[in-house]
Parts: structure tokens; sequence; C-alpha cells
């Protein structure tokens, strides 16, 4: 009797005092106390936005920044072809301004940005609490990659900007639990606080900073940022535009590959091993032969037999193509049309063919078994139509093909290689020449003309050049809106350059009118971020 | 509370119970910002389970060769999801048991803040039009086609938890022989056919449909959609276990007993349903939806043999 009341006396003790004590060791994660333990593992958190920026940022099969920007404008479009594309009707509203609040290409961007955000003030919050000298590194390196990623949160921040306008602001994960709307000026005012309080903390850019956020990147998302202050803010900032990126054309801030100069031709900033171009300034980079992981192009532009056409290892989802309007926007003997675009009777890759007839790639859809051929237009010619066709009215061969990306054949050592470029000098060169133009009531300074000419040159022969090289009276702001067109073809900028040019409501283009409701300038806040949180406004029109 | 009486020919137990589970995790639409994923697996919710259970046993006959020994068991249950929100997360239903392709027909279980578990929410049926097109109740009582309806027109049309359990164990024994005479059974709820639904639809062509399609569901032509037709009562009583045994008497030390048996197990299925098997899930959100995946269950027949040394 007395040994069992000793047990269950010490039993009681026991479970008592286990009982209060609750914390856990945990075998079964990773968390922040047991990690940050090297520079390898600091860097899988810093690095991690840019790899989840892939999915929103650069040319993807997916609802993102990229999709938003190219859609909605004048150079691109994602038609019905025959069986293939109606998809609920979803890109037709993109393309004729007809989106909802409830569209998954309005909701899924906002996610995605977001969650990227969240990365960031994850990081920030937990590396602030890492003793940087311990695990190997210096304070100094602590400084520059806080910095680094506070910079990164700002460019989200900065796209938000361009695509919602009044966005929440958080800086901490979880906190507050409802945050509210922040008109779009203010949202303007802290992007350009975060990167003018960080930007030079960053390191210049240099060959091993590929595919991160440098000094020129940092200087380059501002002169973004004050190019279009007039339409974020209320108020212009040429002057800083300029200063901003003189920053980077000077070379104080770095480059990829040397001093930052313009590529001697128009696909070197495209290529395979475009991370050796001299004028990309920031690329989200990708590797498919190290990490299995390749851009995204392929599944927008390839037809379903293009890999025929590369000697690739996949074809595509014959997706988006050129509008008319948009090709017709080049001249001829422009290279850039030439090089870029994909048009006419398709080849096979010489390594493919088996004999010297069997050089052509055949269609699988309206033209089975006959030659693929892309046309510059897009309506169903199978079946007699003529006219100007329309977004229901594709075929498999419908418009002219995107070809500035290309991937190598599949026997390449940098096969799909590509990094996707999201600031490079040209755009430089071409903010810097548009804000001297704007401050100078809407015309061409010389220098202005000497900037764009500079690039404009690589698209001509020799021979061309002197008949296609801009004056200071033929370079007007229209002009100028269609060379950016031509130059920054597919690379995410249409819809922003239209807004800021006064176009996107009231320009008419291939089969879309005028859209005219200036609403449209911005994207709804998606209702499903309503619903969850009471503290955000619906964007004006869309309540 | 147990009690025995008549000099323990007659005794069992009551059981009342009533049960609050709280902070219950879900996935909840979370904001973002500020958090980083769209959704956070959080405690919220509560739900409270309350019953009771009556265990009964008798020995109506004891002779010197003859026992007959019954054991019958009864329990009744309701459950109630009380809660599904806090001040941060508001949820006021939840919605389970999507319906599998082709259509979109949306989930087929609502479960409301304040309400049961597993209710059937949908279109109330209204016969055919002459074209074999489906007709469905609006919410004034009017008829309209499947094209008319909205989420509106849904209501409760049905539940698929069964509220009581029952069985009835009968122990006879005669001399060396033994009889057990197993029942068990679920009763009080309600069963979507989802087998009838899409195989049972002359649209299912041209794969194998089921023979309903020229008979019970003759009249119709258009593609599957959800509503009360294909909601059945889904009680039964089944004879689980028939098991007959002889015990020999052995007079040696080297084996101390020997028991021959012939036992069935799931033997016969009483009740109104006319799909495969009425006995689906009793726990969990998707009860009472028999799947168009459902796979039989046996009858079984064993012989055996226990030997004790």
């Amino acid at each position: 009797m007395k040994k069992c009341i000793i047990y269950i006396s010490l039993g009681l003790l026991l479970t008592v005092s286990a009982c209060t004590k609750l914390d856990e060791n945990i075998y079964s994660q990773v968390t922040a106390d047991n990690f940050f333990n090297n520079k390898q593992e600091v860097m899988a958190a810093v690095l991690r936005p840019f790899t989840h920026a892939r999915a929103w940022a650069t040319m993807q099969d997916r609802h993102g920044y990229w999709r938003l920007q190219e859609l909605t404008a004048d150079q691109q479009a994602w038609p019905q072809k025959g069986r293939h594309g109606y998809d609920g009707a979803q890109w037709i509203r993109q393309h004729y301004h007809q989106w909802t609040i409830v569209d998954r290409a309005i909701e899924e961007p906002w996610e995605l940005i977001y969650w990227g955000i969240g990365f960031c003030n994850n990081t920030i919050a937990d590396l602030e609490k890492v003793d940087f000298t311990a695990i190997g590194m210096t304070d100094a390196d602590k400084a520059s990659i806080i910095a680094e990623t506070k910079v990164v949160s700002a460019w989200h921040y900065l796209k938000l900007l361009d695509l919602y306008g009044n966005i929440p602001i958080v800086t901490t994960v979880g906190e507050p639990a409802n945050p509210p709307t922040t008109p779009r000026a203010e949202v303007f005012a802290f992007v350009e606080k975060e990167l003018k309080d960080n930007v030079d903390l960053l390191p210049k850019l240099s060959a091993p900073l590929v595919g991160r956020v440098s000094q020129a990147a940092g200087y380059a998302m501002l002169a973004e940022l004050y190019i279009n202050a007039e339409i974020w803010s209320g108020t212009s900032r040429w002057d800083d535009c300029i200063a901003a990126c003189d920053k980077i054309i000077s070379g104080e801030t770095g480059g990829l590959n040397g001093a930052p100069e313009l590529d001697p031709d128009i696909l070197t900033p495209f290529s395979v091993t475009n991370h050796l171009s001299k004028e990309n300034l920031f690329q989200i980079a990708f590797d498919y032969r190290a990490s299995g992981d390749a851009p995204g192009y392929p599944a927008v532009f390839w037809h379903y037999r293009q890999r025929q056409i590369y000697n690739a290892e996949r074809d595509g989802n014959n997706e988006w193509v050129t509008t008319p309007n948009a090709y017709d926007a080049y001249k001829n003997n422009d290279l850039r049309k030439q090089e870029w675009f994909l048009m006419g009777v398709q080849k096979k890759h010489p390594d493919l063919r088996n004999s010297p007839e069997d050089s052509i790639v055949l269609g699988t859809e309206e033209y089975s078994g006959k030659p693929l051929e892309f046309v510059n237009n897009i309506r169903r010619n199978s079946e007699g139509e003529s006219g100007e066709g329309g977004m229901t009215r594709g075929e498999e061969n419908s418009g002219a093909r995107f070809n500035k990306y290309r991937p190598g054949t599949v026997n390449d050592e940098d096969y799909l290689g590509n990094d996707f470029v999201v600031y490079r000098l040209t755009e430089i060169y071409f903010f810097k020449a548009e804000a001297l133009m704007r401050k100078n009531g809407g015309a061409a300074t010389q220098e202005a003309v000497d900037l764009i000419n500079a690039c404009k040159q690589r698209a001509f022969t020799a021979a061309d050049w002197p008949a296609e090289a801009y004056t200071t009276s033929t370079l007007t702001l229209d002009e100028l809106l269609a060379e950016r067109g031509r130059e920054f073809f597919a690379e995410g900028k249409r819809r922003s350059d239209m807004i800021r040019f006064g176009t996107f409501l009231t320009a008419s283009w291939w089969d879309h009118q005028p859209s005219n409701d200036p609403k449209w300038l911005l994207f709804p806040i998606p209702q499903k971020q309503l619903v969850i949180n009471p503290a955000l406004k619906q964007n004006p029109g869309y309540e | 509370m147990d009690f025995g009486l008549i000099g323990n020919r007659l005794g069992g137990s009551i059981d009342l119970y009533q049960r609050k589970t709280e902070d219950l995790l879900y996935s909840y639409n979370a904001p973002q910002p500020p958090y980083v994923l769209t959704t956070l697996y959080t405690n919220v919710g509560s739900i409270t389970n309350k019953g009771i259970e009556i265990a009964l046993n008798a020995v109506p006959v004891r002779t010197a060769d003859f026992t007959w020994n019954v054991d019958a068991t009864w329990s009744y249950q309701q459950n109630e999801m009380t809660s599904l929100s806090n001040e941060l997360y508001k949820v006021d239903r939840l919605e389970f048991g999507g319906l599998p392709s082709p259509g979109n027909l949306g989930n087929a279980i609502r479960v409301f803040e304040g309400g049961p578990i597993g209710d059937f929410w949908a279109y109330r049926f209204a016969g055919f039009d002459e074209q074999g097109k489906w007709q469905f109740f609006k919410e004034d009582g009017s008829k309209g086609g499947a094209g008319d309806m909205s989420d509106i027109d849904k209501v409760v049309v049905g539940n698929g938890v069964p509220k009581h359990m029952v069985s009835l164990t009968n122990n006879f024994k005669y001399k060396n022989f033994n009889l057990v005479l197993y029942f068990r059974g679920k009763l009080a709820y309600d069963i979507l056919n989802t087998q009838e639904m899409y195989f049972g639809n002359i649209n299912w062509s041209p794969n194998n449909m089921l023979r309903s399609v020229l008979g019970k569901h003759a009249q119709l032509t258009e593609s599957p959609q959800y509503s009360d037709y294909y909601l059945e009562p889904g009680g039964f009583v089944k004879l689980d276990n028939v098991t007959l045994g002889y015990t020999f008497n052995l007079k040696t030390d080297y084996i101390r007993s020997l028991n021959v048996y012939i036992t069935g197990r799931n033997l016969a299925t009483f009740t109104r349903y006319s799909g495969l098997d009425p006995e689906l899930e009793d726990t969990g959100f998707t009860t009472g939806i028999d799947s168009r995946g459902f796979y039989p269950r046996t009858k079984s027949l064993a012989l055996g043999l226990r030997v004790g040394f």
C-alpha cells in the first residue's frame, strides 16, 4: 500500500511538471531557430523571391504581371483558334478591356506578388536576428543583403503600384491582421523611400550578380518609378528620372560584363548566353541544364510542332500571337521584324530533315498535313473568311510568331538558358530621352535623338540606316511610343507605356475599339481580397 | 448508468453524453497581405456531439441444456457545427463532396455555422418535361430548367449522417452446439446515389451504362444534374454474422478443447436503398455520398477449427 502511494505521488509530480512546459524541440521541420547556420542557408532565403518571381514577372503560361501588361495592350493577343483557346473568354476579356473583379487573371497576380513580398518581409525579420560574424560572413554582408531584400520588396510594390494602384503596404508578416488600402500617391512615396534608402547599400552590378538585384537594378527601378510619376503620384519627376538614368549610363552602378554599354546587335540581350550581355541590368536567371527549370516562353508562344523549327525537345501550346497592326508597325527592312518574328512557311531545322524534300513543318489542326505557314492576320482563312477577323476567328497559323528569345538546339550546352530581361540599358536610354522630351514640351532635343538613334541603329543595315535615323523633327512623342513598341516587344512594358502616353483608353487597333472608361487604367482589387479583408477599398469604377 | 435485474437475467447500461470540441483545425482564407500565402491552417471552429447509448443484455431462457442470450444495443447521436468563425476568421458555411466530371455540378454537401454536419444541399426535383429535360422547383415554387436555376433555389434535401446505430446478438447454446446470429444496422440517413446519377444517364454512352437507363430513368435525356432525384433513404439492417459451432468433449490430456465452426459474414442486407451497399462512412464531412468507385463488400463463408492445448 505504501509503495502504491509513493509511486502514485511520483507519477503525479512528473505529470504536473510536464504539463506546464510546452516548448518543443522540433525535429521534423526547419524553423528560423535551427536555420541560418552558414552562408548557404542565408543565401537560400535571400534568393527565394527571385525564383518565385519566375512565376509572375517573366514570360510564363501563368497569370502574372507580364501577362496583364501584354494581353491588354496593342501588340499581342491570345485568340481562340478553332477548338483551342476559348478558355472561358478570359483572354478575350483582357483584349477588349472587359475584365471582371472575379477573374482569376486579376486575383492571381495579386496573390503571387504579395507572396513574394511575404518572403522578403520574412527574410528581413529572420536575418536581423542572425549574427553574421558567427557564421563566417561580415556585418557589411548583412547590411548589403538586407538592403537587397528591401529593394526586391520595393520592386514588388512598384509592380503592384503599376497594376492595382491603391494597395495595402505590409512590412511585417501577419501585421496588421487587416491592412488598409493606401492611396496610390502614398504607395509611390513608400516605394521611392525604400529604393532611395537602400540602393546605395547594394553592390555594383558585376558578372557574379547575374539574376540578383544590384545598384544598377535599383536605379533602373527608380528610373521606371520617376518616368511614371505623373500618372502614379500626380507630380512629374523628369529630372529625377534623368539623374537615375545618368547613374547607370555613367557606369557608376556597374555592368554585367565590363562597363555597361549597348549590345552590338538585337539578339545578344535575349540569347541563351545573355548572362554575358553588356547591356542587361537586371534579369531573372534560368539555367535549364543545371536546374531542369526552363524559361516559360515555349509554352506560351510555340506551335504544337515548333520543336521541328528549332530542333528543341518540346512543343508549345500555340497560345499568343502578334496582332497584325504590331507586325505592320515595323518596316520590312527593320532587322527586328526579320529576326524577332517567324512569318511565312516554316522550315524544319536542317538536323531534322530526313531528305531535302522533307523540309517543311506541317500543321496539325486546320492545316493538318499541310505546310505550316504563319500569316499576318487572325481569321478563318481555311473557311474562306476575309476582312479583319477577330478574337474568336483564329486558326493554328494565325499571326506573326515570337522569335525574340530562341532556345538553341537540344544538343547545345546552353539550350533554353535564356534569362528573362527585366531592365536593360536600352530602356534606360529610352527613359532619359523621354524625360528630356517631356521637359521640352514634347519636342525632341538633340540629346534625346542621339540616345534613341544609338539604340535603333542596331535594327538596320548600314546602308538602310541613314534613311531611318531620327531627327529632332521626326522624333515626336507619338513616334517615341511607336519605337518603344517596336524595341520592347513582349518585354512586359506595353500596357504601362500606353497608359503613360495616353493611348490605353483611346486607341483602336486590329479589332479592339477604344475602351474609354478611366477605370480600365487600373485593375480592380480582387473581389476575393475585399471579402477577406474589410479594410480594403475597391478601385473607382469597379464598386 | 449500469443496472442488473432479476438475478442478472436482465442487465444493461445507459449512457448519455455531450461533447464539445473546440479549436478545430481548418484551412481558412487568409488576407494576403499581411500573410505570405493565401490560406492559413489554424484553430478556429468548434463542434458539439451529443447522444445516448443503451445496451441491454437478457437471458430469456436458461435450462440445463439450452441457453439463449440476447445482447441489444442502440445509440442515437446528434451533432452541430457550433462555430466556424472567430474575430479574425469568418466563414459562415463550408462545402464538401465535390461532384465529379462531367459537368461542373459543385459540392453536394453544405455545413452552416450552427447547423448539422452532412446536409445535402440541392435543387428539388419537379419532374421531366416532354423532351426529357430536367425540371426543378425555384425558390418561389415555379418550375425551371437546369439553366434557369441558381444557388438560392437550393435547399436542404436530406442528411447523410446515420442517426441511429443498432445491433442485436443472439447467442444460442444447446448441449455442445453453439449458434450466433448477429444483426446490426444504421438508420435515419440519406444516400446520394452518384452511380445512378452518372452511369444511369443515357449521356454516359458510349461507356457501359446501368440498366436503369432504359428502366427507371428512361424518360431522362439531359446530362447529369444534382438534385434530390438521386437521394435515396439509406437505412439498413445487416445479418452480419451467423456462426454455428460444435465443441467436442475430449478426454485426453493432449488437447484441452476442440471446437469446429462454420461462419458466414455479411450474409444479407435489408434496405430500401437501390445501390450496391447502403453502408458508407459514419463520420467525416462526406458521409452519405455513394461514390462511383465503390468497391463491393464480400460475403464470406469460413470453416474453422479451434484447438486448445
